[in-house]
């Protein structure tokens, strides 16, 4: 291994600008396919606070029609309060069922005698704090009986803690959350806007809002659903129960004549962020269809490049190769070598390119992310929301693709030199 | 000239190959990603119908009764005379020209009902926005409408207008039936398609585009339905403001100043001020996000040209040291040389531009490009991306192969060729 690494490196000193070319060329293709896959990878990689994305089912929006509209028309939006209770809290199979307003909202939030100012506030429930993974600095979340009761409690994040105490010790006291006294239960780390789920400065209960009222019929109203199974295993059985019920509440809905339309819901998190509209269902073998054309377009280009620029190193080595091969080495092994030196320099070339995808992603969040929550600026970015096993397996499975697209037909061809032509210098 | 370079294209067509592969891909993604941002611009150049300069949010609620403050309204009648009120002073204070209300009318905003009108045989095709509005409304997005009536003359229409009445775009029979105007069904009665309740057409106003990147020729449209009675205006949940023009600066602050006295009436209160320029901002976020990703492809694109060309034609340089030190020594000029290292890579583009060219159009054939004002096969746009996309690329080789280029103009035969 030692003298692959060896010849490796000799054959990029001597041919300097082909071997820049090479790895700039080959950093490049990994740097725009890692950015590629961390756009998407954001939205459905697992991170704090939404540390279970990976198992969590997601039904944001229902579809309704009724039969006096003879097929002409449906109503697409989140639920009620009532459709919640009856499909969603009715669920025993999950480990955990939270309901919230699905985005924040803006509230006005005071001290109790201080100035007012504008926070974003999210309405959720008890089981919001078993879905979610917030670290509590302070107190501790409201629990299902506040929730029930209607208790006027909240749970603050530590830059809105500081922003009204000057501190995030805040348990216990008190503020206004739109007119009305509040007392805050908890306090919780700071959650990035690219956490479209979780992203607020201040959680409330919704039966201290007006959420639950915020009906357009019986079961349309304000309120999204994520369940929680107890573990990846169980997403059927969690399925099969969530159907049970669902069955259940439309045979009540199909009284006043209205009938659901379920377009394969609930979704898992890589359906759920590629089907925004609530009026049209998933068609996720068309977003894979893109995304790998995508990727294929990103690493072709670069890997005939490549192709060209070992071809070309290749034919420079062919009197070395015809060499070896006269002294009885076997076109198995100089394909091997020569594959195996490619690889090399095909690595270092993509860990530079990861390197620099990270490095970009930090310093040009605000311009490569989309920040899901209703800030409208990107903040809260750690390596950890970005980086992970199955990203960096990704970075080296492209650098392998890349290498193999690219090194075996010029490696196919050198380990084919005819030895008398090659010590000739013929071609 | 032109012969020996094209039989040393010929002579080379094994690393030539490489490079003609590499520069048709290119090619043919450039166009179609050419082709998107073409389209996108054209979109984004299209008139909004609307102007959201100095127009601002405000986003008006109700205390719950949580609240010590909570007001137990005896009539529905004074819940609405209350927001009626607080409508009243917003539209008093000096820096603000005026002010309306909505219902899930406002723009840059996913959250909207619908609405299928029919009159005849004749059905406005695709997603019709149903713009649920005050008068304040259309003049504070300043629209305008089709035969010229400013937005107070509009207003003044929709004041006027009947409750079972409404106001359609100009263009919404045009991309269905070619049908122009709007203007000869004014006066008519249309029939919602859902529950054949009748609508009377009053006025009709210049196209309003959804967003910035929806064509007017595309699938959705709108219609302006008036909010005039008190029974109505129990539903809104939308008020909207435009400041004159010099009154903008802290305009927001300035408002939330007064939400906790003299903007609050009964259980009506502000709780945050957004400007449609942030409002905008966000909403078109993915829009302008996919833009930039086209770009960024393109300059990826480009770079590997650049990348691949610069290699090659390096490499190729240091291989013919003694054949260009041989051309010095019979006659050939710097500028020979030069020239003839540049043009190797130019025609190996112009030899596969039209190989291309049948790709990009058999992309379009095949619908796979982008869909503008009711085709894919628009032929500026289709021989202008392939002129743009050549042009690009070649300025590329250009720079690619203007290093190598430099370094064999920089060969001297008579240290090239002493070992001959």
């Amino acid at each position: 291994m030692t003298n692959y690494i060896k010849q490796a490196f000799s054959s990029l000193r001597s041919q300097p600008l082909v071997s820049w070319v090479g790895i700039s060329g080959t950093a490049l293709a990994i740097f725009m396919i890692m950015a590629v896959v961390m756009l998407e990878e954001v939205k459905t990689n697992p991170f704090a606070p939404e540390s279970n994305r990976d198992r969590w089912l997601v039904q944001r929006y229902a579809s309704i029609t009724n039969e006096a509209w003879e097929g002409k028309g449906e109503g697409n939006g989140p639920m009620s309060y009532d459709m919640i209770k009856k499909v969603f809290y009715a669920m025993e199979t999950p480990e955990a069922v939270t309901a919230t307003t699905g985005g924040c909202r803006q509230a006005l939030l005071s001290e109790t005698s201080g100035k007012a100012f504008g926070a974003k506030m999210l309405d959720v429930d008890h089981g919001f704090w078993k879905v979610m993974d917030f670290s509590f600095i302070d107190g501790a979340p409201f629990d299902k009986g506040e929730f029930e009761a209607g208790k006027a409690v909240a749970v603050l994040s530590e830059s809105t803690a500081r922003r009204l105490y000057g501190t995030t010790q805040a348990a216990g006291r008190e503020l206004n959350i739109n007119h009305a006294p509040y007392r805050v239960k908890g306090v919780v780390r700071d959650v990035s806007t690219l956490a479209p789920d979780t992203y607020a400065d201040i959680w409330v209960p919704y039966t201290t809002t007006n959420a639950a009222d915020m009906v357009w019929n019986d079961h349309m109203g304000i309120l999204g659903a994520i369940i929680l199974p107890k573990s990846k295993a169980d997403i059927p059985e969690v399925r099969k129960e969530y159907t049970r019920l669902m069955d259940e509440y439309s045979r009540g809905a199909a009284i006043n004549g209205w009938k659901f339309i379920q377009r394969e819901r609930p979704y898992d998190q890589e359906t759920a962020v590629n089907t925004p509209w609530a009026n049209v269902g998933p068609d996720m073998k068309s977003v894979r269809k893109k995304r790998y054309v995508t990727w294929a377009i990103l690493l072709l280009v670069p890997a005939v490049n490549l192709s060209s620029m070992t071809h070309s190193r290749l034919s420079r080595r062919r009197e070395e190769i015809g060499v070896r091969r006269a002294f009885g080495a076997r076109r198995s092994t100089i394909l091997a070598e020569l594959f195996t030196e490619n690889l090399i320099i095909t690595v270092i070339a993509g860990i530079i390119g990861m390197i620099l995808s990270v490095v970009f992603a930090a310093y040009g969040a605000e311009s490569m992310f989309e920040p899901a929550a209703a800030g409208g600026v990107v903040n809260g970015l750690t390596p950890g929301m970005l980086l992970s096993w199955k990203t960096f397996g990704l970075a080296m499975l492209f650098c392998f693709i890349l290498n193999l697209v690219s090194a075996s037909l010029p490696a196919w061809q050198a380990s084919r030199t005819d030895v008398v032509n090659a010590l000739a210098g013929k071609k | 000239m032109k012969r020996k370079l094209l039989r040393q294209i010929l002579n080379e067509w094994t690393s030539n190959l490489w490079l003609a592969i590499e520069l048709l891909i290119v090619s043919v993604v450039m166009w179609w990603l050419c082709d998107q941002l073409w389209v996108s611009e054209a979109v984004y150049r299209e008139p909004l119908g609307f102007d959201y300069s100095h127009c601002y949010r405000i986003e008006v609620d109700e205390l719950t009764p949580q609240s010590p403050d909570f007001k137990q309204y005896t009539d529905r009648e004074a819940r609405i005379d209350d927001f009626i009120e607080l409508m009243r002073r917003l539209e008093a204070r000096p820096e603000i020209e005026a002010a309306g209300n909505g219902v899930n009318s406002y723009f840059y905003n996913h959250s909207n009902s619908g609405i299928a009108l029919c009159i005849d045989t004749l059905r406005a095709d695709g997603w019709v926005v149903k713009r649920l509005v005050t008068p304040g409304f259309i003049k504070v997005f300043r629209i305008c409408g089709a035969n010229g009536e400013t937005p107070e003359q509009l207003a003044e229409i929709l004041a006027k207008s009947p409750s079972s009445s409404f106001m359609a775009p100009d263009n919404m029979f045009r991309n269905k039936y070619g049908i122009q105007s709007m203007r000869d069904f004014v006066g008519k009665t249309f029939y919602e398609d859902m529950d054949s309740s009748a609508l009377t057409l009053t006025a009709t106003y210049k196209p309003l585009r959804y967003s910035d990147f929806q064509s007017m020729y595309g699938n959705e449209t709108s219609v302006i339905i008036p909010i005039l009675s008190k029974g109505h205006m129990g539903y809104i949940n939308e008020a909207v403001v435009r400041v004159k023009e010099n009154m903008d600066k802290d305009f927001a602050e300035r408002l939330m100043l007064d939400a906790n006295d003299r903007l609050r009436v009964g259980n009506w209160y502000i709780s945050s001020v957004d400007s449609f320029d942030e409002i905008r901002r966000t909403f078109i976020m993915g829009d302008t996000q996919k833009r930039i990703n086209l770009i960024a492809g393109s300059l990826f694109l480009l770079l590997n040209i650049f990348l691949g060309v610069l290699g090659t034609f390096w490499f190729r340089t240091s291989q013919r040291t003694r054949e260009i030190a041989l051309r010095v020594a019979n006659g050939a000029t710097r500028r020979d040389i030069f020239r003839r290292v540049v043009s190797e890579g130019l025609v190996i583009l112009l030899a596969v531009t039209p190989i291309a060219g049948v790709i990009d159009w058999l992309l379009t054939h095949y619908e796979l490009n982008a869909f503008y004002m009711g085709t894919f096969f628009q032929p500026i746009r289709f021989f202008g991306c392939i002129i743009l996309v050549v042009a690009l690329i070649s300025f590329i080789i250009l720079i690619g192969s203007c290093i190598p280029a430099m370094k064999a103009m920089k060969i001297s035969p008579a240290e090239a060729l002493k070992t001959e």
